[in-house]
C-alpha cells in the first residue's frame, strides 16, 4: 500500500515539479532578490546619496507637497514615502501599472537628487507576484503555482519519509552525478523545508482571493450603473491644495507610535498618513486621517478584527519589511536555497529520462526550457544590472528600455537553447550559457568601477556587496561550465 | 554574538547527528558512551540555540532559529562530505537514477 502511495506521489512530484518548476524557479529567484529591492534600488540609483540621514524639516515637506499636487495634475494617485533608517530619502511616488517610481529628494532641504530612472528592485517584486503579467492572469498564476508548490512539497515528503531523519545531512557531492544532484535537491528541500513552506503557505494566502473569489464567477451584476473609478495609479480628479505637512506627520506619527517610515497617501478629501511596514511583523494599514482642506484631524483607524490581524501577520511574514538586516539575509539564503531546490529538481527529472527519452522531441524541448530559466534567468537579471550602468542616464524611457533588454536577452537565449537542444547540442548549450553568465557576473564589478557613476566613500559596503554576490555568481557559473567539461564518473 | 552561538549550537547538533547514523559508524567508531554523550548533545543543543536566540529577540526568535538552522544544515552537510572524502570513505551509494 506504503509503496503504491509512494509510486504514485513520485509520479505526483516529477511531473508537477516539472512543470510548474520552470516557472517557479523563476519566482523563487526574483523572491530572493526581492528581499532586497531596495537596496537593489540604491545600486541603481546611485546618484542618490546614502550616507546622511536627517530628520524631515518643513521645507522638505513643501517641495515634497509641491511635487504631489503637480504629478497629480498630471492624472497620478501620488504618495509620499517618508525617510527611514533602510531608505533615507523624501519619496514622491506613482503606480505606473508595474513599478512605484517617482523622484528622490532631500529630507533636509527637499531639493531632488535628479536620479537615473530605473526599474530597480521593484522590477523583481513585481515579477515575483505578478510575472508581469497583471492581476489577470499574472497573479492568478503565480497563485496557482503556489498551490501546485505545495502539493509537490507534500508528495516530496511522502516519498523521502523514510529517509527524512537518517539522511537529514547527507550531501554525496564526490559521489556519482545523479547522486550528488538528489543529495542537493533533498538537502534544500528537507534543511529549508520550514521557511519554503511557510512562504509557499503565506504567498498563497495573500493572493488566494484572485482563485477563490468571494463572489460568483457568475453573479449577476449589481442593480444600477456601475460605480465610475480610475484606473490603478491613476485619478479621476486633482484635489485642493495641500496644508502644511510637517505638522500632520508629527501628529500622525504620535498617534500611530511609528517614528519613521511612514508612506502618506492623499485623497481629494484626505490626507492619510500611514504606520511604517517596518514598525513589526504584522502588516497592518493603520492610518491617522487629516483633513485636506484644512489640516484638522479626521479620525484614525488602528483596531483590526482577528481575522485582518492574521492576514496581516501572513502579509508580515512573507514580505519580511519589518526585518532587521541579519533576518533578512536568513529570508535572502533561504531564498536561495529555494531557488536551488528547484534548479536541482528539474536537472534530476532531466537525467532521469535522458537514457529512454533522450532522442524525444519533447524531451529535447524539456530541457532547452530548462536551460532558459536556469542560466537564461540569471543571464538577463545580469543584463538588467549591466544595462543600468551603461545605458545613458538621461535616456528617455529608461525604465522601459532596461526592462525591454531583460526580456530580449531572456528571449534570445532561449532561443540559443531550443536550437542547440533540438539539434542535440545541449552539453554545448549548457557550456556556453554558463560562460555567458560567468562574463555577465564577474564583469560586473568592472563595469561598475568603469562607470564612475558613484564615489566609493557613500554607501560603499552596498555597491561592493552587489557586485561581490555578482561575482561569485560568475565564479560559480565558470567552475560549473569547467565542471561540465570532464566526463561524468 | 548570540547569534553565531546559535550557529555553532546547530553545527554541533547536526554534526553528532551524522555521526550517530550507523552508516558512518565505520568512518567514524565511538564507544558506547560517546553514543549516549552525541545523543544527548544532539537533544540539547538546538534546544539551547532556541533559548538564545529568543533572547535576541523575543518577538523573532523563532525565525531566526529556524535560520540559521537551515543554514548551518547545509554548511555541516557539505564539511561532513569533505571530511568523508578526506578520509577517502565516503559513502558514494548507488546511482539513484
Amino acid at each position: 500500500m506504503r509503496d503504491t502511495l509512494r509510486v504514485h506521489m513520485g509520479w505526483l512530484h516529477s511531473w508537477l515539479g516539472f512543470l510548474a518548476g520552470l516557472l517557479l524557479l523563476c519566482i523563487f529567484a526574483s523572491g530572493t532578490l526581492a528581499v532586497f529591492d531596495t537596496e537593489i534600488t540604491h545600486w541603481m540609483q546611485p546618484e542618490v546619496p546614502l550616507h546622511t540621514r536627517t530628520a524631515l524639516t518643513p521645507a522638505a515637506l513643501n517641495a515634497a507637497a509641491q511635487a504631489v499636487e503637480a504629478s497629480e495634475r498630471q492624472g497620478f494617485s501620488t504618495f509620499l514615502s517618508l525617510p527611514s533608517h533602510r531608505d533615507p530619502v523624501l519619496r514622491v511616488l506613482h503606480y505606473d501599472g508595474y513599478e512605484f517610481t517617482g523622484p528622490a529628494l532631500s529630507p533636509e532641504t527637499g531639493t531632488s537628487f535628479a536620479p537615473r530612472e530605473t526599474a530597480g528592485g521593484q522590477f523583481f517584486y513585481n515579477f515575483h507576484f505578478s510575472l508581469r503579467g497583471g492581476d489577470h492572469p499574472g497573479v492568478q498564476l503565480v497563485t496557482f503555482l503556489g498551490l501546485c508548490l505545495l502539493v509537490t512539497l507534500g508528495s516530496g515528503l511522502v516519498i523521502h519519509l523514510k529517509a527524512l531523519w537518517p539522511d537529514l545531512v547527507l550531501l554525496r557531492p564526490f559521489g556519482p552525478r545523479p547522486r550528488a544532484w538528489v543529495d542537493a535537491h533533498l538537502i534544500a528541500g528537507v534543511l529549508f523545508l520550514p521557511f519554503i513552506l511557510f512562504m509557499a503557505y503565506t504567498g498563497t494566502a495573500i493572493h488566494a482571493r484572485v482563485l477563490l473569489p468571494a463572489q460568483s464567477f457568475f453573479s449577476p451584476s449589481p442593480a444600477g450603473p456601475p460605480k465610475k473609478s480610475a484606473p490603478k495609479g491613476r485619478l479621476l480628479q486633482a484635489g485642493p491644495p495641500l496644508p502644511p505637512l510637517a505638522p500632520l506627520i508629527t501628529q500622525g506619527r504620535e498617534r500611530l507610535h511609528s517614528p519613521d517610515g511612514n508612506l502618506v497617501l492623499f485623497t481629494a478629501d484626505d490626507v492619510r498618513i500611514f504606520r511604517s511596514d517596518a514598525s513589526g511583523p504584522f502588516l497592518t494599514r493603520d492610518h491617522a486621517d487629516f483633513s485636506r482642506k484644512d489640516g484638522h484631524f479626521l479620525r484614525s483607524v488602528t483596531r483590526s478584527s482577528p481575522t485582518v490581524a492574521t492576514m496581516q501577520l501572513v502579509r508580515g511574514l512573507h514580505y519580511a519589511r519589518y526585518a532587521p538586516l541579519t533576518l533578512r539575509w536568513l529570508y535572502f539564503l533561504s531564498g536561495l536555497a529555494a531557488t536551488a531546490l528547484a534548479g536541482s529538481g528539474l536537472v534530476v527529472f532531466l537525467m532521469k529520462r535522458r537514457r529512454s527519452s533522450g532522442e524525444n522531441a519533447f524531451f529535447r524541448l524539456a530541457e532547452a526550457l530548462t536551460l532558459t530559466v536556469i542560466t537564461g534567468f540569471p543571464i538577463a537579471t545580469l543584463g538588467l544590472f549591466w544595462a543600468n550602468r551603461c545605458l545613458p542616464v538621461a535616456l528617455t524611457g529608461r525604465i522601459m528600455a532596461e526592462i525591454d533588454l531583460f526580456f530580449t536577452l531572456w528571449t534570445l537565449f532561449a532561443i540559443h537553447a531550443l536550437l542547440l537542444c533540438l539539434r542535440r547540442h545541449a552539453a554545448a548549450a549548457w557550456r556556453q550559457h554558463l560562460y555567458c553568465l560567468a562574463l555577465a557576473g564577474g564583469m560586473l564589478p568592472l563595469v561598475d568601477l568603469l562607470s564612475g557613476s558613484h564615489p566609493w566613500g557613500d554607501g560603499a559596503m552596498l555597491f561592493v556587496t552587489v557586485d561581490a554576490l555578482a561575482f561569485l555568481s560568475g565564479l560559480i557559473a565558470l567552475f560549473a561550465a569547467q565542471h561540465l567539461r570532464r566526463p561524468a564518473t | 554574538m548570540i547569534l553565531l552561538l546559535a550557529c555553532v549550537l546547530w553545527c554541533v547538533a547536526f554534526r553528532c547527528h551524522e555521526w550517530l547514523q550507523s552508516r558512518n559508524r565505520t568512518t567514524f567508531p565511538m564507544p558506547v558512551r560517546a553514543v549516549w554523550l552525541n545523543q544527548g548533545v544532539r537533544a540539547l543543543a538546538p534546544c539551547l540555540a532556541l533559548a538564545l536566540c529568543l533572547m535576541h529577540s523575543p518577538a523573532l526568535g523563532v525565525l531566526f532559529w529556524l535560520g540559521l538552522g537551515s543554514v548551518c544544515g547545509v554548511c555541516t552537510s557539505v564539511l561532513m562530505a569533505v571530511l568523508k572524502n578526506k578520509r577517502g570513505r565516503a559513502p558514494a551509494g548507488k546511482p539513484p537514477l
